[in-house]
């Protein structure tokens, strides 16, 4: 009878312990009632509601300097708390993925268009307080590209609040330039006879460096070419039409460009360190390789074009802070005013000054603003840096047509169907014509899905 | 009679309810994910859950097995296993064979022979880029400026059939540590009188090793080819992190159905992944059980 019941005992508890383990505490983003002190010093229980705030800024600067803006913000709104949650920028995606999957997700989240674009597809997404925060800061205090570009494919209303960006662009050594009276790379026809020219491979020195890897980075690169071409991805009617002749044009030019490249797929440290470290007289880059430059003292030395051919083309990302629809109304009004927070002017140029030149200002007050420029960075890069945030006026993106984005090119963008064909045509010297073909019909399949 | 029955029942009663708690986690774990999977794999799967999967019946295998990328793929992900389970094998025996012997510094060589399975993947892979690097790489440094093997640095990663045998070499050299460990344990369990016994019978080191040390290790060899074989089948971090000439079947997965969160097609994959491991463990066991 003893023996049973000891062993009844020990059942019962491994079971609980189990059950127990199995319990995982679930995100605080339910309000709580705490005691707070109001500004007269009394005492008295009010309701805190307690909003978490996911983004990809893991390094240790970066989470002070956040957690500085939000003791701020706390201090200003007493009744509300918010909890930071840095995730390393590798598994960021997944962790939302899996957030969404068990119905967790945060109240703000750190996105941008691509991810944006995926998340609002998924339907997780608080359009409506997005377009109310835009709103209430003025439409007209954002640099009109960085608007457009994020707004929803199906309603008025948009995927995010844009609290900064990245611009791509051609980086050139100035010196190099002026010794063999190149013009600056500004037209197809300048880049490619600066590229010839400075091209020297056997003492190891290129005449330009640029993306070629089967990755984003290289459609994003190539986004540039394509769109200074005037090269849209869709027609009218949202068909694909990656075999237009301005595409296999823009196709062609980087076909050449490649000729003067350090040969094999490159992806992002093969270009940064070829043309930080001297070995390229030009790189297709975003603005993150500012900081990299400066470090080297070579801030003074490089010029900053945007590729034209038919027009100009600026490419570059936003990064956002976007609402869940997965919490409370309380826990909404206290994302909504946090991220309005955000776009204040302090809280605003602490956030860009995180990643100085990388993250650039999408406010147009910022942009001119004298605090946001006295950081040493900037200043060391002169006009460049004052010219970057102007790019994102006429902002643009492969799939984002007459104001509206295509429902299915983060589809094309995941699927990696341009860069693996660059990859192809340039790495793998496949014939040009059949890649063009075989990526229009990958593209025309993932549109009628 | 009665009485001894009753006795055997309490003990059978008993008996189930201490394997209960591991029963729960095994079918909690194991059985409940699995059938899960293949639920899904018979459906069109939404990110958000407040969507309902969609029943798409068999749509995702059809897919799945019209696409010829999916037969190369698995082809290409045989060869890999096969030659990549045999290299690091054979090298963590000869490794573990050489450290087994007696020679002043032998545990710090130990030491040293782990490294590169002890170290992060990622950062191992960077090295790696960096040694074949075609500006300021070693590899090229010394193949093609000092050696003048090549006119120009060949594209290592870039190339299918060099890709290849790079992700190969670089899986060997990573993970042999590994049967290196467990192959010197078992040589270490051996007693030595065999050892002692056969040379007094005349029998020299080749002998030895075939009618005394290959049987004693076997079993060991045995399992780490059925893990290793397993773990390498669904290899993706390295290889990926590396080149995009080897798409083996990890690199399949990803790029066909996660890149894009099809999970309803990730799952159809996995499932026909999991039969065809499945038969390959049954198929060594039943060898393994005969030996």
């Amino acid at each position: 009878m003893k023996k049973k019941i000891l062993s009844s005992v020990i059942v019962v508890v491994m079971l609980l312990s189990i059950s127990l383990t199995g319990c995982s505490t679930t995100p605080s983003t339910t309000p709580t009632t705490t005691p707070t002190t109001t500004p007269e010093g009394t005492s008295e229980p009010a309701k805190t509601v307690t909003i978490e705030f996911i983004h990809s800024q893991p390094e240790e600067e970066r989470v002070t300097a956040i957690q500085k803006n939000i003791d701020e913000f706390v201090a200003k709104n007493p009744g509300i708390e918010v909890k930071q949650v840095p995730v390393p920028e590798d598994s960021y995606m997944t962790k939302l993925t899996t957030l969404i999957s068990s119905q967790k997700l945060p109240a703000i989240m750190e996105s941008n268009i691509d991810w944006g674009r995926l998340l609002n597809s998924e339907g997780v997404l608080d359009t409506k307080a997005h377009t109310e925060i835009i709103t209430g800061k003025g439409k007209d205090s954002f640099f009109k590209g960085a608007l457009e570009i994020l707004q929803a494919p199906d309603k008025a209303e948009y995927i995010g609040v844009p609290v900064s960006g990245w611009v791509a662009g051609i980086w050139y050594n100035k010196a190099l330039f002026a010794e063999k009276g190149l013009e600056a790379p500004t037209t197809w026809a300048n880049i490619l006879n600066a590229a010839k020219a400075l091209n020297d491979p056997a003492n190891k020195k290129y005449g330009i460096v640029f993306a070629t890897e089967e990755s984003d980075f290289t459609e994003q690169t190539f986004t540039q070419i394509a769109l200074s071409n005037n090269a849209e991805l869709f027609d009218a009617d949202g068909k694909p039409k990656f075999n237009s002749p301005e595409m296999k044009e823009a196709i062609q030019f980087y076909k050449d460009l490649y000729k003067y490249s350090p040969q094999g797929s490159n992806g992002v440290t093969q270009v940064k360190d070829a043309f930080v470290g001297g070995n390229a007289a030009m790189g297709i880059y975003s603005t993150y390789i500012m900081g990299a430059l400066y470090e080297q003292g070579m801030a003074d030395k490089i010029g900053f074009t945007v590729p034209e051919n038919k027009s100009a083309a600026g490419f570059g990302m936003l990064t956002t802070l976007a609402i869940s629809n997965m919490i409370s109304p309380e826990e909404r009004e206290a994302a909504k005013k946090f991220i309005s927070f955000m776009l204040e002017k302090q809280s605003n140029i602490a956030w860009l000054h995180m990643s100085p030149g990388g993250a650039n200002p999408v406010l147009k007050e910022i942009a001119s603003d004298e605090q946001y420029k006295s950081h040493e960075l900037l200043k060391a890069f002169g006009e460049t840096s004052s010219k970057v945030p102007e790019a994102f006026n006429e902002l643009k993106m492969l799939g984002f047509q007459n104001g509206k984005s295509h429902p299915k090119m983060g589809n094309i963008t995941a699927k990696l169907v341009i860069p693996k064909a660059l990859n192809a045509i340039l790495v793998q010297n496949a014939n040009i014509d059949k890649e063009i073909e075989k990526a229009q019909k990958s593209m025309e399949q993932i549109v009628n899905e | 009679m009665s009485q001894k029955n009753s006795l055997k029942r309490a003990e059978a009663r008993l008996g189930f309810i201490f394997i209960l708690p591991s029963l729960i986690l095994i079918l909690s774990i194991i059985i409940y994910p699995l059938c899960y999977n293949i639920y899904l794999s018979f459906h069109k799967v939404a990110l958000n859950p407040l969507k309902t999967p969609k029943f798409i019946g068999f749509s995702n295998y059809l897919t799945l097995f019209s696409d010829g990328e999916f037969l190369k793929s698995l082809m290409l992900t045989f060869l890999y296993v096969i030659i990549t389970v045999a290299t690091s094998t054979t090298v963590g025996l000869l490794v573990a064979l050489l450290m087994n012997r007696k020679f002043k510094g032998r545990g710090i060589a130990r030491s040293l022979v782990i490294l590169p399975y002890v170290a992060p993947v990622i950062s191992l892979v960077f090295v790696w880029q960096y040694m074949f690097n075609g500006i300021y790489g070693v590899v090229n440094y010394a193949a093609v400026d000092k050696l003048q093997l090549f006119n120009a640095a060949p594209a290592w990663f870039d190339h299918p059939v060099l890709s290849m045998a790079l992700v190969i070499l670089f899986d060997t050299w990573r993970v042999f540590p590994y049967s290196f460990m467990m192959i010197l344990a078992a040589l270490q369990a051996i007693d030595e009188s065999l050892y002692e016994a056969a040379m007094i019978d005349g029998a020299g080191a080749w002998k030895q090793f075939w009618a005394i040390t290959f049987p004693e290790i076997l079993p060991v060899i045995s399992s780490l080819v059925v893990l290793r074989a397993i773990w390498n089948f669904y290899k993706f971090d390295d290889v990926y992190l590396l080149t995009k000439q080897v798409p083996i079947m990890g690199v399949y997965l990803y790029q066909t159905a996660f890149s894009v969160y099809d999970f309803g097609l990730a799952a159809a994959i996995t499932v026909a992944l999991f039969i065809i491991v499945m038969t390959f463990v049954l198929f060594v066991r039943r060898k393994v059980n005969r030996i």
